[in-house]
């Protein structure tokens, strides 16, 4: 491709994405808007800017500051965490299903959760930690299982599918680690531990949004630097070095960026699955094919809050987590993109 | 293959019943409380008589009566072992695949949305209404997970298949929690069941779940012959004049039986398909009818053993088997990704 053409391309391109970035972030408001607003309990829209400049309206009050209104914004920053950590571990990893929530992190997260909740007794702030800690050791077992797996396939950078089987083994200790603790809790405590094992916006608070905006103050803009970084080594490693990248701490540092994105998330809402999953090849179909940190972490937060609305509103008294609805809609369509790998692999 | 270190099948089934015999002692004489080996020989020898009914078993202080439990605990163990080491070793052969496991390729969780969506929706308590749901369940996922992987035409990876067992298996996770969550009294007995474990059941569990098994083994050995001529590949074996899909579908149903039923009363527990058939392979070769008779005898060993550890390792606390088993299997899971030509069937 000559050098014209390529920016030809590119201004084209950064065009169309400001434009689908734009539109995405509409999308979400307006998901956000109809959730705050709309349901079982409604809100006018005027009466809802009289509570959020401070007046008190008896009930209504209650039920936007304190359900729905930080529902709808802790759905929105955890969904941009899944959506944006899925982005950065495809450009990585580079094959589609290799997202944290197929790789296990986040099944280590809430192991690390659920553990310390029940071991140690931690509440807040010290619940993310332990997630942190727990996305941590599964992406560390992953890693040390693999870069022993791939003496040959982990030079191209390019990591195969016995990478996705580590982490489906790793999931399956997590998982392990989460129903034998869920086996030991009281009864009263068991059901609040199954809505969170399932993931779900209900225990939204704001210390726990503040926590996750805290996190991704730091790690939006450090995520989109490091996928611009990660531009060249998509070139080929060898090509990546001679133009001066360094991929391997690159990869690190990413791959890090996303399991900090994905724990913190995992330990606000629980492992919801499939965000990650979803958002990454939806917002790279609607970006023409490129994965976009940004769109994919919009996408995401689209997903998780209509996914609560859906659980929340559409099963009558039933009001499902949204971890059910994203697992109901991502096992097919994780199933769709290895049939559709399967099928680009033969032709 | 090569490096395999090959024993004559019958010097392997005489290991493999002594290793039986031990893990079965193991499991009746060792536990989370330490009980002196004479009371439990004294209370083996009343056996019979409690079975038969002359003797009530009355007169029990506490160490007779944790003995008295270890029984039915250790016969669980021998039949849930023996079921899906079995339905690994048809699932590997049917599959042509290294990775078959009813718990990796969501039968299990098939089993479990099945037992909730009866205890749930259908008011289902009777030990066998719960082991039918657990067959239609597994059924179900079965059918799914063999149909998706053929999609696109050609025999399934092993990694494919793994993945769509994947997909399968968080599919059937959601439809649980679904349930289970809408439903207290249904998480009450979820929650226990679903981390594996062979000390919960009572005699009609294993009246209903003895002969299921049964007929699983019977339809496996009667495929097995049919499961070495898959294995030659399908051309060559139609050449020998095997009936593909009558041995297919034998061993098909024959796995979802078995599978089905071991979920059923022990709930879902991994790695024991997967482990076993290939630490056999390993000794004997891929010779279908021995590897399922003595998948009979190693998978309940297994089982023991893992299940005496969980329960000696922290006294008085108990680990689950389910748990006991992912944490033995995922380091050998890793270990066989590891040999990229070692897992050739």
């Amino acid at each position: 491709m000559k050098a014209a053409s390529v920016q030809t391309i590119r201004r084209r391109q950064s065009h169309r994405g400001r434009l689908l970035l734009a539109s995405l972030l509409i999308a979400v408001l307006v998901m956000m808007g109809v959730r705050v607003l709309l349901g079982q309990y409604t809100v006018t829209l005027p009466d809802f800017f009289r509570i959020l400049a401070g007046e008190r309206i008896p009930g209504a009050t209650f039920i936007v500051m304190q359900d729905k209104l930080p529902r709808a914004l802790l759905g929105a920053a955890a969904g941009l965490a899944f959506g944006m950590a899925g982005a950065l571990f495809r450009t990585v990893l580079r094959n589609p299903l290799a997202s944290p929530d197929v790789l296990g992190i986040n099944a280590g997260a809430a192991a690390g959760a659920v553990a310390s909740i029940y071991f140690l007794g931690t509440s807040g702030a010290g619940v993310a930690w332990a997630a942190l800690v727990g996305a941590l050791v599964a992406a560390g077992l992953i890693a040390a299982a693999s870069t022993s797996l791939h003496a040959g396939a982990g030079a191209s950078g390019i990591v195969g599918e016995r990478f996705l089987l580590a982490g489906i083994g790793v999931g399956a200790l997590g998982q392990a680690v989460v129903v034998g603790v869920m086996a030991r809790l009281s009864t009263q405590n068991a059901q609040g531990a199954a809505v969170w094992t399932a993931g779900s916006l209900n225990s939204s608070t704001w210390d726990r949004l503040v926590l996750v905006l805290a996190v991704l103050v730091v790690a939006v803009p450090l995520a989109v630097i490091l996928h611009r970084a990660m531009e060249p080594a998509s070139l080929g490693k060898e090509l990546a070095v001679g133009l001066g990248s360094r991929p391997g701490l690159i990869q690190t540092g990413t791959l890090g960026v996303g399991v900090l994105l994905a724990a913190v998330a995992t330990a606000s809402t629980g492992p919801l699955s499939f965000v990650a999953l979803l958002a990454t090849p939806i917002a790279a179909a609607l970006h023409g094919g490129r994965i976009s940190v940004p769109a994919s972490g919009a996408v995401g937060a689209l997903i998780v809050v209509s996914a609560d609305m859906v659980g929340a509103e559409m099963f009558g008294d039933a009001r499902l987590p949204a971890g059910v609805i994203t697992g109901a809609i991502g096992a097919p369509v994780m199933l769709w993109l290895l049939v559709k790998q399967r099928r680009g692999a033969q032709s | 293959m090569s490096r395999s270190l090959r024993v004559t099948p019958w010097v392997t089934l005489a290991v493999a019943v002594i290793l039986l015999i031990a893990a079965t002692a193991a499991s009746l004489f060792w536990g989370s409380r330490s009980i002196d080996p004479g009371t439990v020989a004294t209370v083996l020898g009343r056996l019979p008589g409690i079975l038969t009914g002359q003797d009530s078993g009355a007169g029990a202080d506490m160490d007779t009566a944790v003995v008295l439990n270890r029984i039915p605990r250790t016969v669980t163990a021998v039949l849930v072992g023996a079921a899906l080491a079995a339905a690994g070793a048809g699932m590997q052969g049917v599959s042509r695949n290294p990775l078959g496991d009813p718990g990796l390729l969501g039968l299990s969780s098939g089993a479990a949305a099945g037992v909730v969506l009866a205890l749930g929706w259908l008011g289902a308590h009777s030990s066998w209404q719960i082991a039918l749901a657990a067959l239609i369940g597994c059924t179900v996922a079965a059918g799914l997970v063999f149909g998706l992987s053929q999609i696109g035409g050609g025999a399934p990876t092993p990694i494919g298949l793994t993945l769509s067992g994947a997909a399968v298996n968080a599919g059937f996770v959601a439809v649980t929690s679904a349930v289970v969550l809408t439903n207290q009294a249904v998480l009450e007995r979820y929650r226990y069941w679903n981390v594996g474990s062979v000390s919960r059941t009572d005699t009609g569990d294993l009246a209903t779940a003895a002969p299921l098994v049964l007929i699983g083994v019977a339809l496996l050995l009667a495929g097995a012959s049919g499961l070495n001529a898959m294995a030659l590949g399908d051309e060559l074996a139609h050449g020998l004049g095997v009936d593909l899909g009558v041995q297919r579908g034998l061993v098909f149903v024959g796995i979802v039986v078995l599978a089905g039923s071991a979920t059923a009363i022990a709930g879902p527990i991994a790695f024991v398909g997967l482990l076993v058939p290939h630490a056999i392979r390993r000794v004997v070769g891929g010779d279908y009818r021995w590897l399922i008779v003595l998948s009979l005898l190693l998978g309940p060993a297994l089982l023991l053993v893992a299940d005496t550890l969980g329960r000696v390792v922290a006294p008085p606390q108990e680990i689950y088997v389910g748990i006991t088993t992912v944490v033995l299997g995922v380091p050998v899971l890793l270990a066989l990704l590891r040999r990229r030509r070692g897992v050739t069937l």
